[in-house]
């Protein structure tokens, strides 16, 4: 596809009707627009976008909704109505194609409104007269077909808005269309399967005569049914291929991060596991602290007074011990059980009874009559004190002990873990990774297993409808209806068969040069280490070797820009090659197209040596390039791509909502 | 239906009606001509017609 010109009127500050013709030779295939910030570039950039796809990306305080020409609005009154119009031409495999997108505006409530806009669509095979309309439903499949909406940010690019257009969402489709793959992906979906009912195979399948056949019914049945849960299958297959490429990716990366800090990990367990001893004997310690107080308060007294005893007991070896009396028994206590007048056992005390007497006769043994008693009393006391004595000292030597112990520990401890504060200090937390991993690990083992459940269930699906078709097959072909049916179905299954692995193949094989293309194109800008690495969504990213692996690299503003480049060059070079399909001996074309390549402000903080790579590479991989330049950008590209501008013209800014475009020399 | 099994597809039927159904996708693919409806029918068509044809 190739654009030959565009035709603007009365949108934004284009007031009036502009067109420009674009530079479509072989040489000079260059097209430049030149015009300082302001003066409309982006603006002409957006025609592209609102014709083809109905949208523009102005910025939001630029009143982004109006297109109509503010001069224009602003002389409107009650009854007056203007017109808005971008018309596209361009030439795609021979044909030329015409877009006209309008869009009528009118003056209502003092205010001015635009409707609906409208697009239509016409062809003729190039060099031919006339034009056949195309059907207003298929005129928005049709311009996808011609340029997928989700490629036009690469299409039409806008450098200084567009951040990152490789590398967010799932391209695949528009690339392999793109591509050329189109012609079999619709022949795909139009041969179909027995299953779908609007496709060759589903009428042919149900037009056979099955009636009063209740076995093959059942068995067709339960083949559909099969091959229905075989569908199922294969997309969750590939949901989960995703997901475990993903998963493996985070592995991988995580792996990375955990081996580089390997050493950080094991100081940080170290910190933490000091940071719990320390803890725990803090709290040893302070119950150490609470025993020896209790002990020393509770033998003291009798540890220091030893000594008095030893001597009061020598003093007393020879004293008479009397045991008649009753220990701790006092001459008051008597005197007290005699004025009672009743005895402990429970005899009156009668004087001059012998119970009377009994008692009486205890005063001999109690002091002041008797000492005995009182030296035995004194003497039992000091064994009981000599006992407790015995261990008061050991005990406290042993707690005064552990606490030296393990005060020490303590201090050897929290040695270790500030020397460790001091080596981990500003390093990430490694243990978070190891449980991201540990996560991972699980994740990938969990869906590795469902896949492999999941294989074997398609395998026995296999089995089944290998099984159910012979049933079928056998009860169907007795009639001669069914039997010319049945060869017209393997004729288009066996056509089914072969398109599906040409489509397989050239997908395989796009997605393995486009690769190549983009790194060739890349390593001519860019002058680094780095390899572009394309996935199964067609997204880039950029990798670099560490050690011996490599990894996703980061990616500059600079370093992001070029990779665009790259990717939406290496697309229209591979558009350009020739991809055939072999059936027999027929070789059938199912090329798409050379792109071109529309670009705003391509050089926009590129240095000097990006600019003259860039305009150097351009050229040479696009067969036609349409550049939006600022005048002091062109002087860097201008001695190398100067050769190659077959069109150039020049934005002249008359007033904030008014330029004009006028063709100018070179 | 084993007769059917085991007989061989024509190559020069098979090549015919693989060139003929993707010229017609790639033709439609251009102009949108034809529905999906149509296209489906033609390409029965294709297979149909082809098979009456004795090379």
């Amino acid at each position: 596809m190739l654009m030959k010109s565009l035709y603007i009127k009365n949108f934004r500050q284009f007031k009036g009707e502009t067109t420009i013709e674009f530079a479509r030779d072989k040489v000079k295939n260059v097209t430049i627009i030149l015009g300082d910030n302001t003066f409309g570039k982006t603006t002409l950039l957006q025609t592209f976008n609102w014709c083809l796809y109905d949208f523009v990306v102005f910025d939001k305080d630029s009143n982004p909704d109006m297109l109509l020409n503010l001069e224009l609005a602003s002389q409107m009154h009650y009854g007056s109505r203007d017109i808005v119009e971008v018309r596209i031409i361009l030439i795609h495999k021979n044909t030329e194609y015409t877009i006209s997108r309008t869009q009528e505006y009118f003056w209502t409530e003092h205010k001015v409104r635009g409707e609906k806009s409208k697009v239509t669509m016409s062809y003729k095979p190039l060099g031919a007269d006339g034009q056949t309309d195309i059907r207003d439903q298929y005129i928005d499949k049709m311009i996808n077909e011609i340029l997928p909406r989700n490629l036009s940010n690469f299409f039409f690019f806008d450098t200084e808005r567009v951040r990152d257009v490789s590398n967010r969402q799932d391209v695949s489709e528009s690339v392999k269309g793109l591509l050329g793959l189109t012609a079999l992906d619709n022949a795909m979906k139009h041969l179909g399967s027995k299953t779908a009912k609007t496709t060759v195979l589903g009428k042919l399948y149900s037009s056979m005569d099955n009636e009063g056949n209740q076995k093959a019914t059942e068995a067709l049945e339960r083949i559909n049914s099969t091959q229905q849960r075989k569908e199922v299958i294969a997309e969750q297959l590939e949901s989960l291929k995703t997901q475990i490429t993903d998963y493996e990716a985070e592995k991988s990366r995580l792996d990375h991060i955990l081996s580089e800090g390997k050493s950080t990990a094991s100081l940080q367990e170290r910190s933490l596991a000091l940071e719990r001893m320390i803890n725990r004997e803090t709290d040893v310690l302070e119950q150490n602290y609470g025993k020896f107080v209790r002990e020393f308060n509770g033998g003291t007294v009798t540890f220091f007074a030893k000594p008095l005893m030893i001597r009061a007991l020598d003093f007393m070896k020879d004293a008479k011990v009397d045991d008649k009396g009753i220990k701790d028994m006092t001459a008051q206590s008597i005197a007290d059980i005699i004025k009672r007048g009743r005895c402990i056992c429970g005899h009156d005390l009668v004087e001059d009874s012998d119970e009377y007497e009994t008692v009486l006769k205890e005063l001999d043994f109690l002091p002041p009559q008797s000492i005995g008693t009182s030296i035995r009393n004194f003497k039992d006391k000091i064994a009981t004190y000599d006992a407790t004595n015995r261990n008061y000292f050991t005990n406290l030597k042993s707690r005064y002990e552990d606490i030296l112990r393990i005060k020490t520990n303590i201090q050897e401890w929290q040695d270790e873990a500030d020397e460790i504060k001091g080596k981990i200090e500003g390093k990430e937390d490694m243990k978070k990774y190891s449980l991201k991993l540990a996560d991972v690990k699980s994740r990938l083992k969990e869906l590795n297993e469902k896949k492999e459940r999941l294989i074997r269930e398609d395998e026995g699906c296999n089995n089944d409808i290998e099984r159910f078709q012979k049933v079928y097959d056998s009860l169907v072909a007795v009639s001669s209806k069914n039997k010319s049916i049945m060869i017209y179905i393997r004729y288009a299954e066996e056509i089914l068969a072969w398109i599906t692995k040409t489509y397989k193949e050239k997908e395989s094989d796009i997605r393995e040069r486009l690769e190549e293309k983009i790194n060739e194109i890349f390593n001519k800008i860019y002058h680094g280490h780095r390899r572009a690495s394309i996935n199964e969504k067609y997204n880039v990213t950029l990798l670099t070797m560490v050690g011996e692996k490599e990894i996703a690299s980061g990616e500059s503003e600079g370093l992001n820009r070029v990779k665009n480049f790259a990717f939406i060059a290496g697309l229209v070079e591979l558009a350009k090659e020739k991809i055939v399909a072999i059936a027999g001996e027929n070789k059938m074309d199912l090329s798409s197209e050379p792109y071109p390549l529309i670009m705003d402000a391509p050089f926009s903080n590129a240095d000097a040596t990006h600019t003259t790579n860039i305009s150097k590479v351009l050229p040479e991989v696009a067969e036609q390039v349409i550049m939006f330049v600022m005048e002091k950008d062109w002087r860097y590209a201008e001695p190398v791509m100067a050769y190659r501008v077959g069109s150039q013209w020049m934005l002249d800014k008359k007033t904030d909502t008014y330029s004009i475009l006028k063709r100018s020399n070179s | 239906m084993p007769e059917i099994e085991n007989k061989l597809l024509d190559e020069k039927h098979l090549t015919a009606m693989k060139v003929n159904i993707l010229e017609l996708e790639k033709e439609n693919l251009k102009t949108r001509d034809k529905t999906n409806d149509e296209m489906v029918e033609a390409i029965r068509k294709i297979i149909s017609d082809e098979l009456k044809k004795n090379y």
